[in-house]
């Protein structure tokens, strides 16, 4: 029991949704690698 | 009348109906109407997909189940999360990029446009699904509108139902989706600090955490852990109920349409971040406010009100009346964007494509604004009227649209053998599932709810019959496809 709850309760109130929080900021903050440009005037083009 | 509480309400709402009339700048056009002129940023994108999507749920269905479930009630929320996450991650940047490339403005025109093949009979399936579903669920959403309305002022919930609906029809109709996007984006901010707030607050009223916890462990032991008082083969089913919750918010198209619009495909992550952020933190304000609501009063009628309650008994009534106004714009939030979906689905696909061929853009956004009036008075007479529970309302709602939309939007996003025939079927065996699985297994429904055996039957027969049809343009898909997953400036 950690402040009258017991492991299972702060595993699913806290830490699971702060783990899918920390990984859609650390995804983000990974960025992107290959960005491109124009998408629609390529696709004019052809 | 408490005119102190009913001041910030009123005031809130005339500026609300002036973001739609400052937004009538972005609605000269088709895409400026229907897209906001696909120049939404990542932080309008991420806040009106959030709330949008979790509609009232989180302040009115989810704060009623953790006062009578305590921690297992999260399961939902962590299904629900985990939908989001499934969206941006394998929808977001595809359906953005992809949307531009057939130029699509609508839901329906981006299938048609993007299996090339007889349009009539996905135009038909999907207004019919958007049109009816959408419906039912602006409704539900008015109707829990007027019923917190009467609960705190006491006054009839028909006339705040009227007035709930004439609100959200009048700044839809004039902002088109620029207009929905920013007041989502305002309330969502709001529903985000405010819950934080509250729940905090309550938590310190009620005497602090260990004070809480203590009491709540008193009344019922089984509120300080996550098994619901269950084990081995019992609890698996419900945490895979709950959990499979979060499936019918994938590919509803009044909250995928968000994706559509985000100025380009390179914002998508940042609007992910963003997204789960301010969920996170609503969830565990509106948690703190259930789980401490139920030391502050334990002998409520209804646990689903403690949220309008709390701000009344608790806090002073201008604060009050502030969080009642953007907790009833939360349900506005839902609610305007269904009506703009529905309205834009009828206009598009309906109207262009059958009764006025030749329609100029300005034509076109008129009968858009009329069906979201049609629309509008039409939902508000489904709240009137309506006598079941809102809350399943919403859950069979939601499900329709997902188990419709969702399969067949996923595999087009990836495959490129998918045909018009494998699109018609997929649609409309999800459709019928759903209908048929409530019908004929209603006592399991409570573990696995129609959404994802629908989703799972659909998405069977759409690639079954894809493979037993062509795909004519399998070539100019290819190279569309390859575009579509490419992340653009």
């Amino acid at each position: 029991m950690v402040l009258g709850w017991d492991l299972s309760a702060w595993l699913v109130v806290v830490i699971v949704p702060f783990v899918i929080t920390l990984f859609s900021i650390l995804y983000y903050l990974k960025g992107d690698k290959d960005v491109q440009h124009n998408l629609t005037e390529k696709r004019d083009e052809q | 009348m408490n005119w102190m509480l009913l001041a910030p309400i009123i005031l809130y709402f005339v500026f609300i109906v002036g973001i739609g009339v400052y937004s009538y700048r972005f609605t000269d056009s088709r895409e400026g109407f229907h897209l906001g002129g696909r120049k939404m940023s990542s932080w309008v994108t991420a806040i009106s997909y959030a709330f949008s999507g979790m509609s009232a749920f989180v302040l009115i269905g989810f704060v009623g189940m953790v006062y009578t479930m305590g921690p297992s009630s999260f399961y939902t929320l962590i299904g629900y999360n985990l939908g989001f996450a499934f969206s941006y991650l394998f929808i977001a940047k595809r359906i953005r990029n992809y949307s531009e490339i057939v130029g699509a403005y609508t839901y329906t025109d981006y299938f048609v446009k993007r299996v090339r093949g007889n349009a009539h009979i996905i135009r038909a399936i999907s207004a019919l699904s958007i049109v009816v579903f959408m419906s039912a669920y602006v409704g539900s959403q008015l109707a829990a509108g007027g019923m917190t309305i009467e609960t705190v002022f006491g006054v009839s919930p028909l006339v705040a139902i009227i007035i709930a609906g004439i609100v959200v029809t009048f700044y839809c109709l004039f902002g088109g989706f620029a207009g929905v996007s920013l007041t989502d984006y305002f309330q969502g901010i709001l529903v985000v600090i405010g819950t934080a707030i509250l729940g905090i607050y309550m938590i310190i009223h009620a005497g602090g955490w260990s004070e809480v916890v203590a009491q709540v462990a008193a009344s019922d032991a089984s509120l300080t852990t996550a098994s619901m008082g269950a084990g081995g083969s019992t609890l698996f089913g419900m945490i895979f109920g709950f959990l499979t919750l979060g499936v019918a918010i994938i590919g509803r198209p009044h909250d995928t349409i968000r994706f559509f619009a985000i100025s380009s495909s390179s914002e998508i992550k940042k609007s992910f971040a963003i997204t789960l952020t301010a969920l996170s933190i609503t969830y565990w304000g509106a948690f703190l406010v259930g789980y401490s609501g139920r030391v502050i009063f334990p002998a409520i009628e209804n646990p689903e009100y403690i949220f309008p309650i709390a701000l009344v008994e608790l806090t002073h009534p201008l604060f009050a009346g502030f969080m009642i106004s953007v907790f009833l714009g939360l349900l506005m939030s839902t609610a305007d964007s269904q009506l703009l979906s529905a309205g834009s689905t009828f206009a598009e696909d309906i109207y262009k494509k059958y009764i006025d061929k030749n329609a100029s853009d300005k034509r076109i956004v008129m009968v858009t604004r009329l069906f979201i009036v049609v629309v509008g008075i039409l939902s508000t007479v489904v709240a009137i009227t309506n006598t079941t529970s809102i809350f399943w309302i919403t859950v069979y709602a939601s499900a329709g649209l997902a188990a419709t939309f969702a399969p067949v939007l996923v595999i087009s996003l990836y495959w490129d053998r998918l045909t018009n025939a494998g699109v018609v079927s997929g649609m409309l065996s999800g459709f019928i599932t759903v209908v048929v699985w409530k019908s004929i297994a209603p006592e399991i429904s409570w573990i696995m709810t129609e959404a994802l055996p629908a989703i799972f039957i659909s998405a069977i027969v759409t690639i079954v019959v894809s493979l037993l049809t062509k795909q004519p343009h399998i070539e100019r898909i290819r190279f569309e496809l390859d575009r579509a997953k490419k992340t653009w400036a």
